[in-house]
């Protein structure tokens, strides 16, 4: 299954607009509005659609800069600390979030297709 | 303090129309509303006909977004709202806001939400449930949802007495604008449960006419045939307000409520108390609430179900309260020609009635064609009657034996 159509599918029947103001690198609430209770209502139909099981927190990266702050307390190494707690992100798009926190909420399409694809493949 | 409270606003969303004009042209030319159910397969079902809102598009009055999360009976009591809004020219804001209520009643809530999500749950787990689902079936999430997009801030609930609650809730904002807690509201009934377990649940009760070849027909209350009422859905709702808040900004009025009865059986689950004692109380309460003697009513829109039972009882209560004078008060039962809206007959019936008098046609009991030996009295048969109405009464009575009776006027200064 594609699985990016099918999330743009998805995303524009919820939030009633076009497929065509989807994009991966689209960010979901900066772009989109998509305001807490659209994405529950997505994580629902995301289940729906792949037949999996989502953790909300873990897919809408929810407690990212909780995260960020244990990692400092722990003199950890940020990229590493997210990797661990968001295993679907790659080690770019993390060293991309980390750059990107300024300018408001980080979620972007590609996020989700990363989280599906990565459950898909772990079950 | 000794308000006054006026009728001056109304919206419909019943079986036979959307909107004012359609439902009471429709129902003035004694038209049915009822035919076969389309909202979901009923061949296996004893009863295959209901009154259906056709042709309602709930994008029509919300966005498209929002249109998709919301239940059937909130969209109705949205639009409704909307309508009686327009109609009353009232325009709430920041300085009316926290006085204008909305009170509306509704049996059932958002039954078909509950039935699919329970279907969906069963099959695919607990994950699937949508975060809508809550929202969807509380009953209180029309008046909550009026005021949302309305801007109401007054007080705001949903009351729930089965098929009298469309009439209590009226009377409850009456009281509340009449005891000074708000000044005016958006008031009435609404219900949305055509669905596969209303229909086997009401025909497991034997409530329900079977006359399933002839759908208009089958709602024939006060008839001799008639075999159980016919489920149908809709909205109606007033915009009430003091009369001095009408006169002052030169509204125009349908009517005023003048009286409020409401009490209880206190007999049976599902049958009404013998000889319809409870309801006579209850129209009686109505009358002395209102200041009015028996003999001074002109029409009576009768709760007139088309089961047996209730047609029955109903005309003997009329008997005890209104004496002699019953054989000589125009009474019909609209429920002929709209089926029985439940949660919303109260709501949309005190629109009739408004409408009654403001236009002095009084709606007739289609499919009479021969009373019931105990059903005696002028129940408008066939055809509308021109006459003059300065006086009415309209009944609800619902399961549990509650009761609720409105009396409304002609307004004159």
């Amino acid at each position: 299954m594609d699985i990016l159509k099918k999330v743009k599918e998805i995303l524009a029947e919820i939030l009633d607009i076009d497929e065509e103001e989807i994009a991966p690198e689209t960010y979901l609430i900066r772009d989109l509005n998509a305001e807490s209770i659209d994405l529950l209502e997505l994580a629902v139909a995301l289940n729906s659609a792949f037949n999996i099981k989502i953790n909300d927190d873990e897919i809408f990266l929810r407690n990212l800069r909780p995260y960020l702050t244990e990692a400092k307390e722990k003199q950890a190494d940020e990229v590493a600390y997210l990797l661990g707690n968001f295993p679907f992100l790659t080690k770019d798009r993390i060293t991309q979030i980390l750059g990107d926190l300024q300018g408001g909420p980080v979620l972007k399409v590609k996020d989700l297709v990363s989280y599906v694809a990565w459950m898909g493949k772990t079950g | 303090m000794d308000r006054r409270v006026v009728i001056s606003g109304i919206g419909l969303i019943t079986p036979l129309g959307i909107g004012v004009k359609e439902t009471w042209t429709a129902l003035c030319e004694g038209k049915s509303g009822i035919a076969g159910i389309t909202r979901f397969d009923p061949s296996d079902f004893e009863t295959k006909i209901a009154g259906e809102v056709k042709d309602f598009h709930p994008e029509d009055f919300l966005p498209k977004k929002e249109a998709r999360r919301t239940e059937t009976f909130i969209a109705y009591a949205i639009a409704t709202a909307r309508m009686a809004m327009e109609d009353s020219g009232f325009e709430i804001n920041s300085s009316n806001a926290d006085r204008v209520a909305v009170i509306t009643g509704c049996g059932l809530g958002g039954l078909g939400c509950i039935e699919e999500t329970t279907k969906l749950m069963e099959k695919r787990g607990p994950k699937r449930v949508s975060p809508f689902y809550i929202p969807m079936l509380l009953g209180n999430m029309a008046p909550g949802m009026v005021s949302i997009h309305l801007g109401a801030k007054g007080p705001n609930f949903s009351l729930t007495t089965a098929c009298a609650s469309g009439t209590h809730a009226i009377g409850e904002a009456f009281r509340i604008i009449k005891r000074g807690d708000a000044d005016a509201a958006i008031t009435g009934g609404v219900e949305a449960v055509i669905t596969p377990t209303c229909i086997a649940g009401f025909n497991a009760l034997k409530a329900l006419s079977t006359r399933n070849d002839d759908p208009q027909k089958a709602s024939r209350p006060f008839d001799r045939d008639r075999d159980g009422f016919v489920v149908a859905e809709g909205c109606g709702l007033f915009f009430i307000e003091t009369l001095e808040s009408a006169l002052k900004r030169g509204a125009h009025i349908y009517a005023e409520i003048c009286g409020y009865g409401l009490n209880s059986d206190g007999y049976h689950m599902t049958a009404p108390s013998p000889e319809g004692e409870g309801a006579a109380r209850c129209m009686k309460m109505a009358l002395d609430d209102a200041g009015i003697a028996y003999d001074q009513v002109d029409y009576i829109n009768a709760h007139g179900t088309s089961t047996p039972l209730n047609d029955v009882y109903e005309t003997m209560a009329i008997k005890s309260v209104f004496r002699e004078k019953a054989y000589s008060i125009a009474i019909s039962s609209t429920k002929s020609m709209t089926g029985h809206l439940l949660g919303a007959a109260g709501g949309v019936e005190a629109a009739f009635t408004a409408l009654t008098i403001h236009d002095d046609i009084i709606p007739p009991t289609i499919n009479l064609d021969n009373p019931a030996k105990e059903c005696d009295l002028d129940y408008v048969p066939h055809t509308a009657r021109k006459t003059k109405v300065e006086i009415a009464m309209t009944n609800s009575f619902g399961f549990g034996g509650t009761n609720a009776t409105l009396m409304l006027k002609k307004y004159h200064d």
